[in-house]
């Protein structure tokens, strides 16, 4: 019987492991990060709700606000920098994901937005160069990524919200 | 006032353990731990050369230096050498991202590392064993 069940669970995780979809991919705060204040937590949240309904330009006064009150906010800088590529300033988004992985260089999700900002950009080397420390970060997420620049496309399977 | 040597023996033998701790782990996870791939891309986001090599180098170094500041063997110079990753670390990483909570582990580590590259391992190393035969053996030539 243990063995039974022991084989569902196996059989669950693999289902799990082979269909999981789109990559989860939103920087979203569960928790308030270390160093972090609570109203910059707030203002994030705030942007977060209009983000994910695609008010891209609404949510960036809210994501300058946790940016500003934040600090060390690798989130609200990468959030941030998705709404400007969104509403098409893509050289300030560039400087925002370099924040983003100044403050945290093993950002997955990071390294995959420059890398389509770069795209949109024309610029196929640095894309290239992100995508391979995405495939060292997370191999699921890279293989989204590099189907979108193999198609020359950044927008392919851009959900920033796995929906 | 300072300390009687013994004293300050078991002080540097303490700071050799909790250095040896602490690179032991982190070198550990490096290249057995799972943390391989991270530590490349680390490397790559921050252009560091060759990131793949120095991902092995680093890592290497970092668990086979806690071994040594374990035994006291070679203490200066892997010290010294940890010094300098500790300061390539802080620079290319860790200032960037503030000093509380960031950069402030760094800075301990390489103010420990260089604290035993200039104070050496102390009595109880083996450092302090063959340095002791030597002298030991020179005195019995002459």
């Amino acid at each position: 019987m243990p063995m039974r069940r022991a084989r569902v669970i196996l059989m669950i995780a693999v289902a799990a492991a082979v269909c999981g979809g789109v990559p989860a991919r939103a920087a979203d705060v569960t928790e308030v990060p270390e160093g972090v204040n609570t109203e910059a937590v707030k203002a994030f949240r705030a942007g977060l709700a209009l983000h994910r309904d695609k008010k891209y330009a609404a949510a960036i006064p809210l994501y300058e606000r946790a940016v500003a009150l934040g600090g060390r906010f690798p989130e609200a800088f990468n959030n941030l920098a998705y709404c400007y590529r969104k509403i098409g300033q893509i050289d300030k988004a560039i400087d925002l994901y370099r924040t983003a992985l100044a403050l945290r260089p093993t950002f997955p999700q990071a390294h995959d937005y420059i890398a389509r900002a770069y795209l949109a950009k024309g610029d196929r080397v640095m894309a290239l160069r992100h995508l391979e420390i995405v495939r060292r970060l997370d191999g699921r997420l890279a293989h989204c990524l590099e189907e979108a620049i193999r198609r020359g496309d950044p927008d392919y399977n851009d959900m920033p919200w796995g929906s | 006032m300072t300390a009687p040597p013994r004293v300050g023996d078991i002080g540097l033998l303490g700071l050799r353990l909790a250095l040896a701790a602490v690179f032991g782990v982190h070198g550990y996870l490096k290249i057995l731990g799972g943390h391989f791939d991270r530590t490349v891309a680390l490397f790559m986001t921050v252009n560091i050369p060759a990131p793949e090599i120095m991902a092995w180098v680093v890592g290497i170094m970092e668990f086979g230096g806690s071994i040594l500041l374990v035994t006291g063997l070679w203490t200066r110079p892997m010290t010294a050498l940890l010094a300098v990753e500790m300061a390539v670390a802080l620079a290319r990483v860790r200032w960037a991202q503030g000093f509380l909570g960031a950069a402030e582990f760094e800075v301990v580590l390489l103010a420990a590392c260089l604290a035993l590259t200039t104070a050496g391992a102390g009595k109880f190393s083996l450092d302090a064993s063959l340095r002791g035969g030597s002298v030991r053996r020179h005195r019995a030539r002459s």
